[in-house]
Order: structure tokens, then C-alpha cells, then sequence
């Protein structure tokens, strides 16, 4: 019985199996071995397996990880909340109801796959360099992003930033999916940034988040003269600020990618 | 319900299920081995049982490893019941550590098996309903699949390439950005 092979299996196994490829040039390439995987890949009605998470954490997001990470029993955390999406990843986050709301617990999410990992919490000795940081989202205090993957990274890969704004400094990690680990990327004084910024207050926001070619865009607001855009280098994992002529930022601008390198606003 | 890890030797034995396999083996496993299949549970629970569980879709050699699988995955569902926490996943995730690594390391060789027994096993995991069995056995599939190009995919399983020419020309194309 040399040929018991893959097509004997009914295209619902066939599915179960094709769902668990992790990415989804892996799903390309199967597409083109033959008419049955070719079928049940590109079979917009074929249905998720059913019931095969385990008990859902996140509630509404299904995963098929075979192992979870530990929990202990920890106070009835708040609901999840999506705080960035990329390349079909979600980056989730919830209130995990200690005294110290600064840091959440984080997950990425990949509902294609029905994935998603707990991502371990910013060390302690890290986290320090947090003080007094403004709210961001109701009570949360660091806004969370994907960014694209550095040179090392793999299509499966992903980094995680995590950037807190405080009075007197920016002060930002990342964890890496390939190495697991947070680190701490910079933490200017603002007035690294600008000599002339020495703190900024609650309503000088950072917002309208833009990404290109490499790096991430913030208008920052409120600040009268002084730089009105952060740059956030993901190569050197370096913060800049630019200061454009007033009359040149309106209120509601993004930052493209443009040809040769070039950006546009 | 007798639990494996009870100790309790009547209720054991009352509570013995007797499996037949297509080739007409017969094999006699606690009740909480065979629970594991929900297809078996669902039996159990409408008394369909006695004489013996005929399963014709499963041949002695399968069962015989499906059985090993669940007798040694029944401990750790015991394990787990054990466990007071309320919540169930709490309960698997407080279970010992190293009972998981060792679990972990007899699914992983469990899995050295040929590919027609591994396609096999998921037959018999998806007609008798194991769940974890079921996830075990695709999972690794998956894995072999798992950066392959269509070529290899085929030689691996024995895949007749049963597409046309001018059809597997379009995927290709379509799926250009999977093979850069």
C-alpha cells in the first residue's frame, strides 16, 4: 500500500492539516501540488475547523497552540483591546488588573491561522525607565504597534513596539519574535530631541501614526515652533525629530512612500 | 466515573470497555481511556457498549497505537480533574511541568511512524474523535509540508500531480510571490 497518500484524505482532513501551514506562501506553494490541496486551499467556503482551540484566551480569537503560557490566578483581567494591525498580525492588549495599569498584557494575534501568543511582560528593570507616563487610550498608558521585521526576521517573524510618552522623555522597547525578548530601544530626554523642548505636557500628543520606509511618523502636537514630527528609525531603533514650517502641517497628514526611497506627506 | 489514577480497583474493572478492530482483535481498555474518543463517550453515555465496541473503520495495528496514545493522555486528563481550580485551562496549565514535558516527549515519539500509518492515524482520530489526537497527527503533517515546494510536497506523499499543464501555468502565476 505504497500510495495511501494525502489525496485519500477527505478535503475536510485535508483542511484541518492545510490550515496548520504557518505561512502563507507555504499555502501558495501546496496550492500547486494538485487539484485536491488546490481545492480546499482557494475554497472560500470551507469553514474553520471546528472546535479545536482550546479554552479561548482571547475569548473571541480561536488558537490552535498546543500549549498555553502559564497564568496564575490573577485578578479578572479587562477586555481585549486591538491596538495595531500588520501584514494580517493583530497586536491586542488588556488591562491585567494589578495596582500598576502602565503595562498590559500583550498578545499577537494571526486570525488567519488562528494563532496568537501571549507575549511576556517588559522586565522589570526595563519598564523602570517608564515615569509618569501620559494616557494614551482611555487608561491605557503605551501605545503598542507592529512593525516590519528587520533584516533577521523570517515571513513568520514579528516585532512588537511599545512606546510610553512621559514628561520628560520618550521611552520605548521592542520584543522580537525571533528572539523573544524585550529590549529597551531608546529613551530620549525630549530635549535630546530638541534643545528647546524640555518637557512636554499632556496635550502635546503624538498621534496620526504613519510608517515608510523604515521608519514611523507621529505629528506631535502643541508644540508652538518647536519640532512637530517624530521620527522613529526602525533600523537603528533611533528617535529624530523635524521641525516643518507651520503653515506646512495641517491637521490631518500621513506620511507615504514614495519611488527611490523618496516620502511624501 | 471511575478516574485511571483512582486506585480504586473495582470501580476500574467494572468500568472496562472492550474495543474490536476491523480485523477482529479485541481490546479491553478502562473506560477512562476509551472516553478520550467522543464517538466512544457518546456510546457509553446511550449504553451501546456491552459485547464490545465494533469499530470497522479501524484496523488492530491503529487501534493498538490509538489506544497507547489515549491510555497515556487518560493520566493526564485524570491530572487534570484532580486539579480544584475552577478554570479548565488553569487547570491543564497548573498540571506538573515536567508531566507535560514528558507527555510532549512520548507525543513526539509517537509520531515516528511512517507517513501511510501517520494518515492512518488521522483517519482513525477524526472517526473516532480525539481531538488531541487529531491535532497531534495533522500538526505534524503540516510541519513536513511546511516549507516545501509543490515537487517535494508530491514525492513526500505520493501525490499524482493530476493537474494540466496550462492549470498548474495559472497557479503559478498566481502564486508567483510564494516562490521568490
Amino acid at each position: 500500500m505504497a500510495s495511501r497518500t494525502t489525496p485519500s484524505l477527505p478535503d475536510e482532513l485535508l483542511a484541518e492539516i492545510l490550515i496548520l501551514l504557518p505561512t502563507l506562501a507555504d499555502l501558495g506553494r501546496a496550492c500547486a501540488a494538485c487539484t485536491a490541496f488546490r481545492r480546499v486551499i482557494t475554497d472560500p467556503l470551507l469553514p474553520p475547523p471546528p472546535a479545536r482551540a482550546p479554552p479561548a484566551v482571547p475569548p473571541r480569537l480561536r488558537s490552535l497552540h498546543r500549549r498555553l503560557p502559564p497564568r496564575g490566578g490573577a485578578p479578572a483581567p479587562g477586555p481585549w483591546l486591538v491596538r495595531d494591525t500588520r501584514g494580517g498580525r493583530f497586536v491586542l492588549d488588556r488591562i491585567g488588573g494589578e495596582d500598576d495599569e502602565t503595562f498590559t498584557t500583550i498578545a499577537v494575534c494571526d486570525p488567519l491561522f488562528r494563532r496568537y501568543v501571549i507575549l511576556p511582560p517588559i522586565p522589570q528593570d526595563l519598564a523602570a525607565a517608564v515615569e509618569h507616563p501620559y494616557p494614551i487610550n482611555g487608561r491605557r498608558r503605551c501605545d503598542l504597534f507592529l512593525a516590519p521585521c528587520g533584516e533577521e526576521g523570517t515571513q513568520n517573524s514579528f516585532r512588537v513596539i511599545c512606546k510610553a510618552r512621559c514628561p520628560t522623555k520618550l521611552v520605548a522597547f521592542v520584543f522580537s519574535s525571533v528572539s523573544g525578548h524585550w529590549r529597551r530601544i531608546a529613551s530620549p530626554r525630549w530635549s535630546d530631541l530638541s534643545p528647546d523642548m524640555a518637557s512636554v505636557s499632556v496635550l502635546s500628543a503624538l498621534f496620526l501614526r504613519s510608517y515608510a520606509h523604515g521608519c514611523f511618523y507621529w505629528r506631535l502636537l502643541g508644540t508652538n515652533g518647536l519640532p512637530n514630527l517624530i521620527v522613529l528609525d526602525t533600523t537603528s531603533m533611533e528617535f529624530s525629530a523635524i521641525s516643518l514650517p507651520a503653515d506646512y502641517i495641517i491637521s490631518e497628514c500621513v506620511i507615504v512612500e514614495l519611488g527611490e526611497n523618496r516620502i511624501g506627506m | 466515573m471511575a478516574s485511571a489514577g483512582s486506585g480504586d480497583e473495582k470501580a476500574a474493572a467494572a468500568a472496562m470497555i472492550t474495543l474490536i478492530s476491523s480485523d477482529n482483535e479485541k481490546f479491553e481498555v478502562t473506560e477512562a481511556t476509551a472516553t478520550l474518543s467522543q464517538t466512544i463517550r457518546h456510546m457509553i453515555e446511550d449504553g451501546c457498549t456491552d459485547g464490545g465496541v465494533p469499530l470497522p473503520n479501524v484496523t488492530s495495528k491503529i487501534l493498538a497505537r490509538v489506544i497507547e496514545y489515549c491510555k497515556k493522555h487518560a493520566t493526564a486528563a485524570a491530572g487534570e480533574e484532580g486539579s480544584s481550580s475552577s478554570f479548565s485551562d488553569a487547570a491543564f496549565l497548573e498540571v506538573d511541568r515536567a508531566f507535560l514535558e514528558e507527555l510532549e516527549e512520548f507525543d513526539d515519539a509517537f509520531l515516528e511512524v511512517d507517513r501511510a500509518t501517520l494518515f492512518d492515524l488521522i483517519l482513525a482520530a477524526n472517526y473516532l474523535d480525539i481531538k488531541g489526537l487529531l491535532n497531534l497527527t495533522c500538526q505534524k503533517v503540516a510541519d513536513s509540508v511546511k516549507g516545501k515546494t509543490p515537487e517535494q510536497i508530491r514525492e513526500m506523499y505520493n501525490i499524482v500531480n493530476d493537474l494540466t499543464p496550462e492549470e498548474e501555468a495559472e497557479i503559478r502565476r498566481e502564486t508567483q510571490w510564494a516562490f521568490e
